[in-house]
C-alpha cells in the first residue's frame, strides 16, 4: 500500500501531471483500491471545499495579488536605487544594497520568486555593468531572492498554520529575527566576496532624493508586519489593507496602473493563485485517505518509539527535506511533508513554530538546490544570457550560510521563539 | 471542421473568461475584507458578511480559475524527466498525462453535481447570520471542475496538433 502511494506519485509526477492533480488522482486511487471502491468518492467535494473553507487562508491570494501589484509598478527600481546609494561606497557595496533590496521587497511580498524576478531584473545589468563578476551576482539575487518566504508576509507559512493550525501572525512574526540574521550574513559575505569593488560615496542630497522616491515601497512593510505584531490586524486584513495601499501606490505615486497593466497582474495573480491553492486541495484529498488508511499514525508511531534522542530524527528530517527540495517545488514540499511531519515533531517534544521557521529555511535551499530550484529557473528567465551552471556555481555558498543557520536556530531556539513571546499578535 | 475550429475557440474563451471571473473574485474577497477592516476599526462595526463571503469567493477563485491556470501551464509540474526525453516522447507523455488530469477532473465533477443536488435537496444553509443555502458556494466545485475538464480536453487536442510543443 506504501509502495502504491509512493510509486504511483513518482510516476505521476515523472509523466508530467500537475503536482495538485497527482495528489488528488492519487486520493481516487487510494479510495478506490482500498477504502470500499467508488462510494468513497461520495467524499471528494466534501474534502475539496474543506480544504479552502478557511479565513486564514484568504490571505493567500491577497499576498499573491500584492507582489503582482508591485512587481508591475516598479516599486524595486527605486528601492534598488535607493540601497545603492546608500551602500555603494563599502566595499562589494552594491552586492550589500542588493541583498538589503531582497529583503525590503521579502517584506512586502510573500513569495521567493515574485523577490528574486523584482530585484534582479534591476539589480543584475546594474552590477554587471560596475564590474561584478556575473557568478557572484547571479548566486546573490538567486539566494537573496529566498528571503521572500523568510522574512513576513511568507505563502509557505500561511500553508503551514493552515494545515497544521498554529496561528499565521505568529509564524509570521517568528520569521523576522531569522529573517534579519540571515540577510546580516548574506550581506557580509557577500560584501567580502566582492571586497575589491567599491564606488565613490553618493552625497547626502543624492540619498534623500532616492530615499524620497523610495519611500512607498518602505512604508508597506511597516504597516503589514506592524498591524500584525501590534494586534491591530489579522494576517488576512493586514494583506487586504496592504493590497488596497499598493493599488494607490500604482495609481496615485507611480501612475501606471493602466487597464493593460491591471490586466496583466490579475491574469497573473490567478495562475500563481489556482496553482497554489489547487495544490493545498489535492494535499487534503491525498491527506484524507492516507489518515484513513493511517500511514501516518503508523509513521508517528514508528519514529516516536525508535531509541534514538529527538535530535537524530530532527537531523533526519532536515535531510529529507533537502533531497525532495532538490525535486519539488516548496509549496508542493509543505503540503506533501507538513501532514506527517507535524504530528512527530510535536510528539517528540519540539515547538511547531520553531520547527515552521526551520522547515521555511530548508524550503529556501528547495528553491536553489538543483535540478529544480525555482529561483534558478527565475533567474535564467531574467537574464537570458546566463546559464544554470553558472547560477549553481554562484549560488553555493549562500546554501552552506542556510544550512549553517539552520544548525544556529537548532542550538538556540530562543531566535525564533522570543517575538512570538512578546507581541500582541492576533 | 470549421465548426469544430469555432468550438474549440468558443471553449478557449469559455476558460480564458473563467481566468477573469477567478480574479474578480480575489478582488471581491480583497475589497469585502478591507471594508470590514474600516468598518471594524473606524465606526466600531464589523459586518456579518465580509468574513463568510471573501471565503466563498477565495474557494471560487481556485476553481474556476484552474482550467485557465492549466491553459497558460501555471500549474507546477516536474519537468525532469518530461525535459530530458525527444519530443516525440513528449508529446506521448503529455497525452497521457493530460487523459490522467482528465480522468480526476471529471470524476471531480461528477461527484462534485452529486453533492450539490444533496445539499439543495436537503435546503443546508451555512451556519451563520447569513444562513447563505450552502449548495451556492458549493456549485463553484462542479463549475470549475467542468471548466478544468474542458481545459484537459483542449491541452489533449494541442497535444495531436502538436501545438503542445509551445510550452514554457
Amino acid at each position: 500500500m506504501n509502495l502504491f502511494f509512493l510509486g504511483g506519485m513518482g510516476t505521476l509526477l515523472l509523466i508530467g501531471l500537475p503536482v495538485a492533480f497527482t495528489l488528488g488522482l492519487l486520493c481516487i486511487g487510494g479510495m478506490y483500491f482500498f477504502n470500499g471502491g467508488t462510494i468513497a468518492f461520495n467524499q471528494i467535494p466534501i474534502i475539496s471545499y474543506k480544504a479552502l473553507d478557511s479565513f486564514e487562508l484568504t490571505a493567500l491570494p491577497m499576498y499573491v495579488l500584492m507582489s503582482q501589484i508591485l512587481l508591475v509598478c516598479g516599486v524595486g527600481k527605486d528601492l534598488y536605487e535607493m540601497a545603492s546609494k546608500w551602500f555603494r561606497h563599502l566595499p562589494g557595496g552594491l552586492a550589500i544594497g542588493t541583498i538589503f533590496c531582497c529583503a525590503i521587497f521579502a517584506a512586502i511580498s510573500g513569495s521567493s520568486v515574485a523577490t528574486a524576478i523584482t530585484v534582479g531584473s534591476v539589480a543584475i545589468p546594474e552590477m554587471v555593468k560596475r564590474g561584478y563578476p556575473k557568478k557572484y551576482v547571479l548566486g546573490l539575487v538567486a539566494a537573496g531572492g529566498t528571503l521572500g518566504i523568510l522574512i513576513p508576509p511568507s505563502v509557505p507559512m500561511i500553508i503551514y498554520g493552515n494545515i497544521t493550525g498554529e496561528s499565521v501572525g505568529k509564524l509570521f512574526i517568528a520569521g523576522i529575527v531569522p529573517g534579519v540574521l540571515l540577510t546580516l550574513i548574506f550581506m557580509v559575505f557577500a560584501s567580502w566576496q566582492a571586497r575589491h569593488i567599491k564606488d565613490k560615496p553618493a552625497t547626502w542630497a543624492e540619498r534623500m532624493e532616492a530615499s524620497k522616491k523610495a519611500v512607498w515601497g518602505l512604508i508597506l512593510p511597516v504597516i503589514v508586519i506592524g498591524g500584525i505584531y501590534s494586534g491591530i490586524f489579522t494576517p488576512t486584513e493586514a494583506a487586504a489593507v496592504g493590497v488596497v495601499i499598493s493599488f494607490l501606490i500604482a495609481g496615485l505615486a507611480y501612475r501606471n496602473l493602466t487597464l493593460k497593466n491591471l490586466k496583466e497582474i490579475i491574469l497573473s495573480t490567478v495562475q500563481t493563485n489556482a496553482m497554489i491553492l489547487f495544490i493545498i486541495v489535492g494535499a487534503m484529498l491525498l491527506g484524507f485517505i492516507l489518515t484513513v488508511l493511517r500511514i501516518p499514525q503508523n509513521i508517528t508511531e514508528a519514529v516516536t518509539t525508535w531509541d534514538v534522542s529527538p535530535w537524530v530524527i530532527f537531523i533526519l528530517i532536515n535531510i529529507v527535506l533537502l533531497v525532495l527540495g532538490c525535486f519539488l517545488e516548496t509549496v508542493s514540499i509543505i503540503v506533501i511533508t507538513v501532514p506527517i511531519l507535524y504530528p512527530i515533531i510535536t510528539a517528540l517534544g519540539f515547538d511547531p513554530i520553531w520547527f515552521a521557521i526551520i522547515m521555511v529555511i530548508n524550503m529556501e535551499l528547495a528553491l536553489i538546490t538543483p535540478p529544480v530550484g525555482l529561483n534558478l529557473f527565475v533567474l535564467k528567465g531574467v537574464d537570458k544570457t546566463s546559464s544554470m551552471s553558472e547560477i549553481v556555481k554562484g549560488v553555493y555558498p549562500y546554501a552552506i550560510i542556510m544550512v549553517l543557520l539552520i544548525a544556529l536556530l537548532a542550538f538556540f531556539p530562543e531566535i525564533v521563539t522570543f517575538m512570538t513571546n512578546t507581541g500582541n499578535i492576533k | 471542421m470549421s465548426f469544430l475550429k469555432l468550438l474549440y475557440r468558443s471553449v478557449d474563451k469559455v476558460i480564458s473568461f473563467g481566468g477573469i471571473i477567478s480574479g474578480i473574485f480575489v478582488l471581491i474577497a480583497t475589497g469585502m475584507t478591507f471594508y470590514e477592516v474600516v468598518s471594524r476599526s473606524f465606526f466600531n462595526k464589523p459586518t456579518i458578511f465580509a468574513t463568510e463571503l471573501s471565503i466563498y469567493a477565495v474557494i471560487g477563485s481556485c476553481f474556476i480559475g484552474a482550467g485557465y491556470a492549466l491553459r497558460t501551464f501555471s500549474h507546477i509540474t516536474v519537468d525532469l524527466l518530461t525535459n530530458a526525453v525527444p519530443p516525440r516522447v513528449q508529446n506521448v507523455l503529455s497525452i497521457i498525462s493530460n487523459l490522467l488530469g482528465l480522468l480526476f477532473s471529471v470524476i471531480f465533477t461528477w461527484y462534485g453535481i452529486h453533492h450539490v443536488q444533496g445539499t439543495y435537496a436537503l435546503g443546508i444553509t451555512s451556519s451563520s447570520l447569513l444562513r447563505v443555502p450552502m449548495y451556492l458556494p458549493e456549485l463553484l466545485l462542479p463549475i470549475g471542475g467542468l471548466v478544468l475538464s474542458l481545459a484537459f480536453v483542449l491541452q489533449i487536442i494541442d497535444c495531436f496538433s502538436k501545438k503542445g510543443e509551445t510550452q514554457s
